[in-house]
């Protein structure tokens, strides 16, 4: 137990100051939607958009409930992007800061598995990162019924549940290339690129989507908050893939953190 | 009974050709050894193949039965160790990596962790970032003795510590030293290492060169002579066993090594007015290894 608190702890800082700056963002995009997102203007422009673009921009959500559609375009896509570039921070730190600064050779030299220590560092990061999309869910309905717009807080905290899981694959990739990394600075730069994969992946299978529906069946196609905000369903799918891919990519840094000398 | 700490031609071999080649040590229990070596020399290395923290290229190592590869965390269960230069926590306590390291081995008596911190004189509640060198390694002291393993093993244990606190340590490995307990310590300090250990090992490029008691040690290499006669010097140049004479009017000074028995034979036939022979220090004897015969 001290052992997740002290992780915790060394986390906590860092999530503080990322979470206030979300849930600045957060509410300055949602304190613009009443003013911005006339169903009839964006009706207009979407209808404008090549098909593309407009699938990038999950077009549909944006013809039927302009204001979620806006905060879509504006904000909610975004959130994995920011959410997962501090996790890929938090997690190549788990084990490459203490390592460079050689605290690795206190810890290990109690009574403990480098299994152990990467699981309930791992554990910690995924609790602050839970809590940090439950702080962003809950900022973004509360800001949008501060508002006065009609809040599915439902359907949010659907987008928020897919998020986690696609911020925790990103963290485990992170953790799985900083656990071979050389140093602490190799392992951030693997950390930070994991986190932009999926952002980049989203947007390339968006713009394909139509003609390559097959690339879906990869974890970050199933986050597709349009779709969740529109239909409601639980993405079952999404969850087996991501879990079972994050469960692989922490075993691997396991494995890995097991062969290498500290 | 099983040796205390067992390593049969221990091999850890980097990719920069440096490690230690073939380290064979075994250790009853209840002994204070002393790992001499200068920096490089495979101390670390070795303690880490100890432990298990390590990979080894050969060999095998074990601590109380515990095998160092197969079961690290029961070498490490049974074991107090203390890195050279440790690094802490910064933002921690003294008292939080106190209660972080008697956790996870499942310590639930603080009894004799404070004892050890208060003869220490160890600052608990200060963070380790406001706490002088000194003081840091006096924290570090602490989390390896906490749970009064079986088994400690340091490595360059006081290394800035003040000569209090190194009284202070000396007097608790002095305790433990009574109770049975194994004690294996590298150091570069060969006076303190003189006064405690019962047996040293001196490693030398990765290789053990020597294993034996200090008093064996001693006795095996030159003895300083120095004799005052009233009138001419003897022929000592010509004594076998002889080195580094340096005469001076009616008074010399040499060493002798191997037999004896000649010098001694000179001596009965030409009786000097004055003679001293005293044993070399353990560092005498250590350059030795390192740097040629003391002159």
């Amino acid at each position: 137990m001290t052992l997740y608190r002290m992780a915790l702890r060394q986390i906590f800082v860092s999530w503080l100051v990322w979470a206030i700056v979300i849930v600045l963002g957060v509410a300055t995009v949602v304190s613009a939607a009443p003013a911005v997102a006339h169903s009839d203007v964006l009706a207009g422009l979407v209808q404008r958009l090549p098909s593309l673009v407009r699938g990038l921009l999950g077009g549909p959500l944006l013809l039927k409930r302009p204001v979620d559609g806006y905060l879509y375009v504006k904000l909610v896509m975004y959130l994995p992007l920011l959410v997962g570039i501090f996790t890929g921070f938090q997690a190549s730190s788990l084990l490459a800061r203490d390592r460079d600064h050689r605290r690795l050779d206190f810890l290990l030299s109690l009574p403990v598995t480098r299994r152990r220590l990467l699981l309930v560092r791992l554990g910690a990061l995924v609790t602050a990162q839970a809590a940090m999309w439950a702080v962003v869910i809950l900022a973004l309905c509360g800001f949008m019924h501060q508002e006065g717009l009609q809040v599915d807080t439902a359907g949010y905290v659907l987008v928020g549940y897919s998020g986690f899981l696609v911020t925790l694959a990103t963290g485990s990739i992170a953790l799985w290339a900083s656990a071979g990394a050389r140093d602490y600075g190799a392992a951030l730069r693997w950390g930070l690129g994991a986190a932009a994969v999926p952002f980049v992946y989203d947007l390339s299978v968006r713009i394909a989507t139509t003609a390559h529906g097959w690339l879906y069946i990869l974890p970050y196609g199933y986050y597709d908050p349009p779709q969740l905000l529109l239909t409601h369903a639980f993405p079952w799918l999404a969850t087996a893939v991501l879990v079972v891919a994050s469960g692989l990519l922490t075993y691997a840094a396991v494995h890995t953190f097991e062969q290498r000398e500290v | 009974m099983a040796a205390a700490i067992e390593a049969n031609q221990l091999r850890k071999v980097y990719p920069n050709g440096h490690g230690v080649f073939g380290i064979d040590l075994s250790i009853p229990r209840g002994e204070v050894f002393g790992f001499l070596g200068p920096n490089g020399a495979g101390k670390t290395t070795t303690i880490r193949a100890l432990l298990g923290l390590t990979h080894l290229t050969g060999g095998t190592a074990s601590v109380l039965g515990h095998d160092a590869v197969q079961d690290s965390l029961g070498v490490r269960r049974v074991t107090g160790y203390l890195p050279g230069d440790p690094a802490l926590y910064d933002a921690m306590t003294g008292s939080e990596h106190l209660q972080l390291a008697l956790e996870l081995r499942g310590e639930r008596d603080r009894r004799h962790a404070l004892e050890v911190a208060e003869r220490l004189g160890v600052e608990l509640h200060r963070k380790v970032r406001q706490l002088s060198r000194g003081n840091r390694q006096k924290v570090a002291i602490l989390l390896a003795l906490a749970h009064d393993p079986e088994v400690l093993i340091l490595d360059e244990p006081t290394t800035g510590l003040d000569p209090l606190a190194q009284d202070a340590f000396r007097g608790l490995l002095m305790d433990m030293r009574a109770r049975g307990k194994t004690i294996f310590f590298s150091s570069h300090v060969l006076p303190e290492v003189e006064g405690v250990a019962d047996r040293v090992g001196i490693i030398r490029e990765g290789r053990l060169v020597e294993v034996n008691t200090v008093d064996a040690l001693r006795r095996s290499h030159l003895k300083e002579v120095r004799v005052r006669y009233e009138g001419a010097l003897p022929d000592l140049a010509q004594v076998t066993g002889v080195r580094g004479l340096e005469a001076k009017g009616a008074q010399a000074r040499f060493h002798i090594a191997g037999d004896t028995a000649p010098l001694f034979r000179l001596l009965a036939e030409k009786p000097p007015a004055d003679i001293t022979i005293t044993d070399p220090s353990l560092e005498e004897v250590f350059r030795t290894y390192y740097g040629g015969e003391p002159s």
